[in-house]
């Protein structure tokens, strides 16, 4: 697993890319709170931007 | 998004990746809590990452890693207020520990991998000149509680540093040794319908 840098949105985000990158978002953070300490901190940059 | 998608990809990938309790596993304490810190990594608003572990029998039982919540000047000042949140957890388990009547033979220990921390912590007359009022009184009620034997704060290199991963993204190689540390195991015995 290589790291690729988070990129801020180039194009306009629109209330469906919003949700939906929220959904996923939400989707990490739920596996990282119940057994996964390893995504931790991925988690909370995906949270962060 | 990207980013996001990449994620899961990972998840997928080690889905069975799981935290083993089977009673066999080498430890040299019952419950011990591991913090760290990582000083002004975002760029823009120049705040820290802290991230906090707590480990009971050898495996992870609570864990964060999130933004402070203020700007700091240093490093030390950084960690102490790392090691304050993580202190506060701490206790609060513990609280639940006493509640459950389920009693720890050891001390509580907090590793931290800052020397000037913990002797800021742990000495009597040092004590950090800072001009941040709220540091000045996290470091004032960290060495209250160390003072009153509820915790003890000791050193750790950053090798053995269990929340190191918490705190920044790894390279691949220590984040192997990461998932070893955290006692992550990949599952096989088990039957699974997948």
């Amino acid at each position: 697993m290589t790291t690729i840098k988070l990129q801020p949105n180039q194009k306009v985000a629109n209330y469906g890319t919003t949700h939906q990158y929220q959904r996923k978002t939400g989707s990490v953070n739920y596996a990282m709170v119940i057994t996964r300490p390893d995504i931790a901190k991925t988690t909370s940059e995906l949270a962060h931007s | 998004m990207v980013e996001a998608n990449r994620c899961i990809q990972y998840l997928y990938g080690s889905r069975k990746l799981s935290i083993l309790f089977d009673g066999k596993r080498q430890f040299e304490r019952e419950f011990e809590i591991f913090t760290d810190t990582s000083f002004a990594d975002n760029l823009e608003s120049r705040r820290s990452s802290q991230g906090w572990l707590m480990k009971l029998y050898g495996g992870p039982i609570a864990w964060n890693a999130s933004r402070q919540g203020t700007v700091t000047t240093s490093s030390t000042e950084a960690e102490l207020l790392g090691l304050s949140f993580a202190a506060k957890e701490t206790m609060a388990v513990a609280r639940l520990f006493s509640g459950l009547r389920f009693h720890l033979d050891q001390q509580l220990i907090i590793w931290c991998d800052n020397k000037q921390t913990i002797r800021l912590v742990s000495t009597e007359l040092q004590r950090l000149r800072t001009a941040l009022r709220h540091v000045d009184i996290h470091q004032c009620w960290v060495r209250q509680e160390v003072q009153k034997g509820t915790i003890k704060v000791e050193y750790i290199q950053t090798s053995n540093m269990t929340a190191d991963g918490l705190t920044k993204i790894l390279p691949k190689a220590s984040f192997k040794t990461f998932i070893q540390q955290l006692g992550l195991v990949e599952r096989v015995q088990i039957k699974s319908s997948e």
